[in-house]
């Protein structure tokens, strides 16, 4: 049986690697923002933690004078994320 | 870890995934929206205040417009959507050639097929193109009923004006 990942398992981190699994390119901040459903400040700390694990990675870009931030998910990211639903799966006794 | 919390958690992930791809579209599709939004403004305006240079400014809206539709992620991954939307349309074309229409029916045959296009979006890809229809479809049955002398003018605001500020708004998340 795989087992839980306590990195992913949080409700916020959980819906942004949902999000960052399911498109191919990287997601701005505020899709992100709508997506998981959290604040500036959570969502900055939240992301925080999962880039300090490896599995997202974040670039700034300028657009004019403001600084655009863009996400993505990291092969390591990406396999602990399928990893982590394997878990999931496993507990409802289905099968992928 | 419990079932239900985890029957919790794949629900969690499923709606976040679809609310994402709901999000891309809104983002692919937004340029492309204002562009044809543009066409239109530039179209109807000139049929509304320069009747006599309409078809060189449609031809103009209707190139650029397509251009920068094939030149788009959304042009270029979703090409059987694409061709498809250019057949009905060469085919509307041809009708309302072959009957002789006028250019009151030629803009609302067009505007009702518009109106369609973004509503069976609204069903397949967000419900923010439902909206975009029904400004599509308000403006032209203002300008049919209420204002027929100004029915392009209208179309020029609801399908051209609106669409440009429909598209930047589909673009925020």
């Amino acid at each position: 049986m795989s087992a839980s990942n306590d990195i992913i398992h949080q409700q916020h981190r959980l819906r942004i690697m949902a999000a960052l699994e399911s498109d191919r390119n990287p997601l701005d901040f505020a899709t992100l923002k709508s997506v998981s459903g959290t604040t500036d400040g959570n969502l900055g700390t939240h992301l925080q933690k999962l880039e300090g694990a490896g599995y997202i990675a974040m670039t700034k870009e300028m657009v004019g004078r403001r600084a655009r931030t863009w996400i993505s998910i990291t092969p390591e990211g990406r396999r602990a994320f399928r990893a982590h639903v394997a878990f999931l799966n496993d507990i409802l006794g289905n099968k992928e | 870890m419990d079932q239900r919390q985890a029957a919790d958690a794949i629900k969690n992930i499923e709606t976040t995934q679809q609310r994402t791809q709901t999000l891309r579209h809104y983002r692919d599709y937004g340029s492309v929206i204002m562009a044809w939004g543009v066409a239109w403004l530039v179209g109807f305006m000139t049929q509304q205040f320069a009747p006599d240079a309409a078809w060189l400014a449609w031809g103009a809206a209707w190139i650029g417009a397509l251009g920068w539709t094939l030149t788009r992620p959304a042009g270029k991954s979703d090409q059987k959507a694409l061709a498809t939307w250019i057949i009905c349309n060469a085919c509307i074309t041809l009708l309302l050639v072959l009957i002789e229409a006028d250019f009151r029916t030629i803009a609302a045959v067009f505007a009702i097929g518009l109106t369609a296009a973004y509503a069976v979006m609204g069903v397949w890809a967000g419900r923010r193109f439902l909206a975009l229809a029904a400004l599509v479809l308000v403006s032209l049955l203002i300008g049919w009923w209420v204002v027929p002398d100004a029915l392009f003018f209208a179309l020029a605001l609801g399908g051209g004006a609106g669409l440009v500020l429909g598209g930047l708004w589909l673009r925020q998340p």
